[in-house]
């Protein structure tokens, strides 16, 4: 017995080989029985697959071939033909793996899983009679295997056969009550059998248990439209996704793990992405740009992630780099998409609150695709944000032509025509808002912040009253109440301020804003621990969320806990590493925290140093290393840096960093380092960090 | 009428249809210009017209013909041999079967493409017909990766290329179009459906999983936006696409079909969209659209995903006076039934008609409702050849492993079909990569015939053998002042005991195709019906008594008895 090698004619001449031919060699032994039963896998065509995909699947066959040499009752035998089917299924070389999944079953019918691999073949296949075929027999030898049950009850459904699809989904149940998969299987069992009532009640309790599978909403629409309620048919099927209902598959898992090609990267970050796996879905983009740098589509999808997992710098980096890279070939796509990644760039932008950045990106995506209304409104609106309402204006009126009867545009521009003081055009604005939309509780409050913005404080309560009671039958409780709490903070009524986002909170503890502003409030009150302890459940939320890392580092600084400090700047950095403002801050500490315990010199130069390299040397960069070195010893290139530094700043005329390069300049000349003496001297060495941006490539952590 | 339980497709003798192209002188063969490049257009066309150019009685076929792809390249860089010397253009060919009354199932086809002035060289997608300017002579609207061309018919054999200037044209990637009356304004309206925005000098590639070189899915481009254009009556189109409100939610558009959903009378704009949502653009009136596909359930597959959409036709399959969807998919999706309840909301019916489950292996385009066995329910025929390429065919060294057979699936009545394909004819033992299809009677033996042009391969003509073995009723609907077909019209065949056919006047369906405009009832092994109601689409309804079986009628506008009541 020998595995044999074969070629391909014409259109690949030089094609891998994987495949075996079995000959026969003990005569009428059981063993040639079984030799002469295994089948030859075909050859899939690897013509312009990539090298690291044909080394991989050559080297899985070869050591199938090896095998094939010996003992055909070897367990290793049987699972080279496991993994090598799985590495198939992997590539999407079906036909190939149907094979090794066979010549396994062969091999030792009485595994349960070569069935129920071949079923999984069949069923994304949609040869459901084959699938049926061998899910019955895999269930018949582990009749336990909730997996087996789930395939074997979508093929049902796919069939038709809905009440033998609901007792295997039942099966399910009784193996594992909590099964997501088995649940909206019911409901879709339900569904076929005409018991939509049953059918939402599945559906719900499914979402309940996977709130990611989004796909489950469409059902849940179709469900409710079938019971006639129009309203909540709408919502569900709005919410509809590409989110699937998972369930554990520790059979097919393997396969998650075993391709190296950017093809399935990027397969594997979208389906990560479906299911709001913000953080999986970007590991997966990395590994799809190590391996293909130069992809325009990966650079955006990363971008996406890290906008999920609320990393802005982060996003608008990759999202410039996405535009930059240019790797699309296709202008009319790129005009386009370029177009939309310029509008994003500009919300995100306009979320840190650069309103200025914001517009100008907001104006070259609609250079590029002219007339978007809702581009045009966001440009008004960042455009407002800095006052430049008479601006404004010209694009609020082009939204409102494109889309005339729009509640939200017309709201935006009656907000400019307020602060314009025209306010007989704004209150048209708004009438007409509210009649277009009456039940529309933010359009109300909204109204009543202008009324009262105008001094009709009667007009103003009454409007207000309105939103509050929609708001309350609606279900937009939160974000009237959230428009409101910040609307005390700009006047400067913390305390009921903090009682407003406290409502919030108690509401939906999960909004992350309110929570943020709370810890905000808080802390400009001074309650530095309260504060503290909002910002730690902010980042918990969003791992990611520079500001949270900031603010929860400036706490730590101002209660003079420069220990915490640096342990939490060093998670910070973990989670952020090519944050350069916080790598700063951690060289800061490092080197001139008043706390001996806390300064290491040594960490602080090679961190200054990453950050020195990954440029641009900007003030600030230049005098934390020399900061850096200071404290690690080697004054003299401290005091040669700080003389360069000087002579730079006092160029620019800056008296103010001026005096603060001489006085660190005067320390290091006495052959000391600088240290601060005040938790506000190390804030404020982080706030002229701050000033230097946040835009290298590379780690700068290594803690 | 057949017993539903009774399935005689089982029972007939001999194929059911055969394929004449070569005999009847139909030799067209598409070239798609595939050179290693992978261009997506290569694999997408084409579709195929059928129309009597020369009102002679019988149906004439238009099809459409590729060309070489990507910046530079020749015919020497062709991986499958070029049919003759460039430039390719579209054909028309003419059936000369002549008289209606002739019946004797001899075809003959001859190419007139030169003599007709016909000089479509662009790389050609879809086709659609309409006198859209009312002086009865059948135009053709031809879509194109690049310029599309709108041809006058002139009424002496030939045509003109009046796209200049008629505001018609467009120069994106169409597939689909439609002419119809969206206004009610009596003048032929045209619907384009564009699809990607793809630049061929500057090649998107796209890999399979294992990093091989592989077609793009639509997702690798921007949709492109469709466009209603609004006939004034003059030749010239202005479009109203914007004031419509067809203003968002585009997808890649590889179907559409005109016709009422919801029963308001309106001719609402259904849109098959390439992996991404459908559009149901519902006819507001007073010249305004929006789309509720997504709560009429007609947007994705009853799984709640986007499929990928390709052909698309709609009729009553099932008796109940309401206009059911199907469509078809990829591989790995099935074929979509949506059935409508009557007032514009459907139900996927895929599995439950059983004719989802045979689907999930084929990835097919064109598609059609059409009675092949004339026994009064609509059966379906899809044509297929994949997007992808095909693991088996490629190993085998297959330079475009992409072909599948078609399908041909028979209404059992009772809302259930079964694929008969097997039972059909050696013509559906052949792996193609087909496209589009069109359905008529060519040999106005009484019984439907297709069309079906194949990428990359010659052109099959299926004629149909059983059809007339039942009994049948074809009608023309005309206008009142000359042979303008009337697109939109439904026609109920009312037979004793209340039964109703509902036909439909439709010609764009399917996949990028024009089809017969003639309406054929099959009537089963009992030839007794009441009487035959038209209504017209601009409203009216009119009623024919005591109209021979056996034959074809014309109906004009104004000729029947004035029906008040409907």
């Amino acid at each position: 017995m020998r595995g044999i090698r074969t070629t391909r004619r014409s259109v690949c001449p030089v094609l891998l080989v994987l495949a075996f031919l079995l000959q026969g060699c003990g005569g009428a032994s059981r063993e040639g029985a079984k030799r002469a039963s295994l089948v030859s896998i075909p050859v899939p065509d690897l013509v312009s697959a990539t090298d690291e995909v044909r080394e991989q699947l050559r080297a899985q066959q070869n050591e199938l071939d090896r095998l094939l040499e010996g003992d055909l009752s070897s367990a290793e035998l049987v699972e080279a033909f496991g993994d090598l089917g799985l590495l198939y299924i992997t590539y999407s070389f079906l036909d190939a793996a149907e094979v090794c999944f066979a010549n396994a079953e062969r091999l030792v019918p009485e595994d349960h899983r070569w069935p129920y691999l071949l079923g999984y073949i069949f069923e994304i296949q949609g040869r459901l009679e084959e699938a049926e075929r061998v899910l019955v027999r895999a269930a018949g030898l582990d009749p336990a295997d909730a997996p087996t049950l789930i395939r074997l009850g979508r093929v049902r459904l796919e069939q038709g056969r809905y009440e033998e699809a609901r007792a295997h989904f039942e099966g399910v149940l009784a193996i594992d009550s909590g099964s997501a998969a088995g649940i909206d299987g019911l409901g879709k069992a339900a569904a076929g059998l005409g018991d939509h009532s049953g059918a939402v009640e599945y559906f719900e309790r499914a979402l309940e248990l996977q709130p990611t599978a989004s796909s489950v909403h469409y059902a849940l629409g179709l469900a409710y439209r079938r019971l006639g309620d129009l309203e909540l048919a709408r919502k569900n099927l709005d919410e509809g996704g590409d989110g699937a209902v998972l369930f554990v598959d520790p059979l097919l898992q393997p396969v998650a793990q075993l391709g190296r090609s950017a093809e399935l990267y990027l397969v594997r970050g979208a389906q990560a992405f479906a299911i709001e796996r913000w953080e999986e879905a970007a590991a997966h983009y990395r590994e799809a740009l190590a391996i293909e740098p130069e992809n325009f589509t990966t650079y955006k999808a990363l971008g996406f992630c890290l906008q999920k997992l609320g990393d802005l710098d982060g996003a608008i980096d990759l999202l410039f780099e996405a535009i930059q890279t240019g790797a699309s070939t296709d202008p009319a796509r790129d005009r386009l998409e370029h177009s939309e990644i310029y509008r994003i760039l500009g919300g995100l932008t306009a979320l840190q609150g650069r309103a200025g950045k914001a517009t100008e990106l907001f104006q070259t995506s609609l250079e590029l695709n002219p007339d978007r209304p809702d581009v045009l409104s966001k440009l008004a609106n960042a455009l407002s944000r800095q006052g430049r309402f008479e601006e404004a204006l010209p694009h609020y009126n082009r939204a409102l032509e494109l889309i005339p009867d729009h509640t939200e545009f017309l709201v935006q521009r009656a907000t400019a025509l307020t602060n314009l003081r025209r306010s007989r055009e704004a209150l048209s604005d708004f009438r007409r808002a509210v009649e277009l939309e009456p039940e529309n509780a933010l359009v109300r409050q909204q109204f009543a912040e202008v009324l009262e913005f105008l001094g009709d404080d009667g007009a103003a309560r009454r409007e207000r009253e309105a939103a509050i009671r929609l708001a309350k039958q609606g279900g937009g409780q939160v974000d009237i109440l959230f428009r409101e709490a910040l609307a005390l903070v700009r006047r400067g009524e913390l305390e009921p301020a903090v009682g407003k986002f406290g409502e919030i909170l108690e509401i939906e503890p999960g909004h992350t804003d309110a929570r943020f502003q709370l810890a905000s409030v808080l802390g400009h009150q001074g309650h530095l621990d309260q504060a503290l302890a909002e910002f730690e459940q902010v980042i918990s939320e969003a791992p990611l969320l520079r500001s949270a890392r900031r603010a929860e580092i400036t706490i730590l600084l101002l209660q003079g806990r420069y220990g915490d400090a640096r342990v939490r700047l060093n998670r910070a950095l973990e989670a952020l590493p090519r944050d350069r403002q916080l790598a700063m801050a951690f060289v800061h500490l490092l080197a001139a925290a008043p706390d001996a315990r806390v300064r290491d010199g040594r960490l602080a130069l090679e961190v200054a140093q990453r950050i020195y390299a990954a440029g641009p040397a900007d003030p600030q960069v230049v005098e934390t290393l020399a900061m850096a070195y200071a404290e690690a010893g080697q004054v003299a290139k401290a005091v040669e840096l700080q003389r360069q530094l000087l002579e730079q700043v006092s160029a620019a005329g800056n008296g103010g960093l001026v005096n603060r390069v001489k006085l660190r300049l005067a320390a290091y000349e006495q052959g000391s380092a600088w240290r601060a003496t005040s938790p506000r001297e190390i804030i404020e060495a982080n706030l002229a960090a701050d000033a230097a941006g946040n835009a290298e490539p590379g780690s700068m952590s290594g803690t | 009428m057949v017993d539903p339980a009774k399935d005689t497709a089982a029972v007939l003798v001999g194929d059911i249809f055969s394929d004449e192209a070569a005999e009847a002188g139909l030799d067209f063969v598409h070239f798609n210009g595939m050179s290693g490049d992978y261009y997506m257009a290569e694999v997408t066309g084409a579709g195929v017209g059928l129309l009597d150019y020369d009102n002679d009685g019988d149906l004439d076929v238009y099809l459409l013909q590729g060309a070489m792809l990507g910046p530079g390249k020749t015919i020497d860089d062709a991986i499958l041999p070029p049919p003759g010397e460039p430039p390719f253009k579209d054909r028309l060919y003419r059936n000369d079967l002549g008289d209606l009354d002739i019946g004797d199932g001899r075809l003959s086809f001859t190419d007139v493409t030169e003599e007709s002035g016909l000089e479509a060289t662009g790389y050609g997608m879809g086709v659609a017909t309409g006198d859209f300017d009312g002086d009865g002579w059948v135009d053709l609207y031809v879509t194109n990766l690049g310029a599309n061309q709108l041809w006058h018919n002139n009424g002496d054999d030939t045509f003109t290329d009046v796209t200049r200037g008629s505001g018609a044209g467009d120069e994106l990637w169409s597939v689909p179009a439609a002419f119809f009356d969206y206004d009610g304004d009596g003048r032929l309206d045209l619907f384009v459906g564009n699809y990607i925005a793809a630049d061929f000098d500057n090649r998107t590639i796209c890999r399979d999983l294992a990093g091989g070189l592989d077609y793009c899915g639509p997702g690798a481009f921007a949709p492109l936006a469709d466009r209603l254009l609004r006939g004034m009556g003059d030749g010239s189109f202005e479009d109203v696409t914007e004031a419509a409100g067809l203003t968002g939610g585009f997808g890649g558009a590889l179907g559409v079909i005109v016709a009422d959903f919801n029963g308001d009378s309106k001719p609402d704009i259904y849109v098959a969209n390439d992996g991404m949502a459908n559009n149901l653009w519902l006819n507001q009136g007073a010249g305004t659209f929006v789309d509720e596909a997504l709560l009429a359930g007609c947007a994705l597959s009853g799984q709640g995903k986007a499929e990928a959409s390709m052909g698309v036709d709609a009729a009553d399959y099932d008796g109940d006076g309401d206009l059911d969807l199907f469509m078809t998919h990829l591989t790995g999706e099935s074929n979509t039934l949506y059935l409508n309840d009557g007032s514009g909301l459907f139900e996927d019916a895929s599995v439950d008609s059983g004719l989802g489950p045979p689907s999930r292996l084929f990835t097919s385009f064109g598609t059609g409702w059409f009675d092949y066995d004339n026994d009064g329910l609509l059966d379906l025929l899809t044509v297929s050849g994949a997007v992808k390429k095909i693991e088996s065919q490629a190993r085998a060294g297959d330079p475009l492993p992409l072909h599948l057979p078609n399908q041909l699936f028979r209404n059992l009545g009772g809302a259930r079909f079964r694929d008969v394909s097997a039972e059909a004819g050696a013509v559906f033992e052949l792996s193609e990569v087909s496209r589009g299809t069109a359905f008529g009677d060519l040999d106005n033996d009484g019984d439907a015939d297709a069309v079906i042009a194949n990428n990359s391969g010659p052109v099959r003509l299926l004629v149909n053998h059983v059809g007339n073995r039942n009994h049948w009723l074809g009608v023309r609907l005309v206008g009142a002042e000359s042979l303008v077909d009337q697109l939109g019209a439904r026609v109920a065949l009312v037979r004793p005991g209340g039964e109703v056919l509902w036909r439909e006047v439709r010609t764009a369906r399917g996949f990028a195709s024009a089809h017969d405009p003639r309406v054929l009832f099959g009537l089963g092994e009992d030839e007794g019906y009441d009487f035959v109601r038209a209504h017209w689409p601009n409203g009216g309804v009119e009623e024919w008594r005591g109209l021979e079986s056996g034959r074809y009628h014309t109906l004009r506008h104004g000729q029947g008895s004035r029906i008040e009541s409907e």
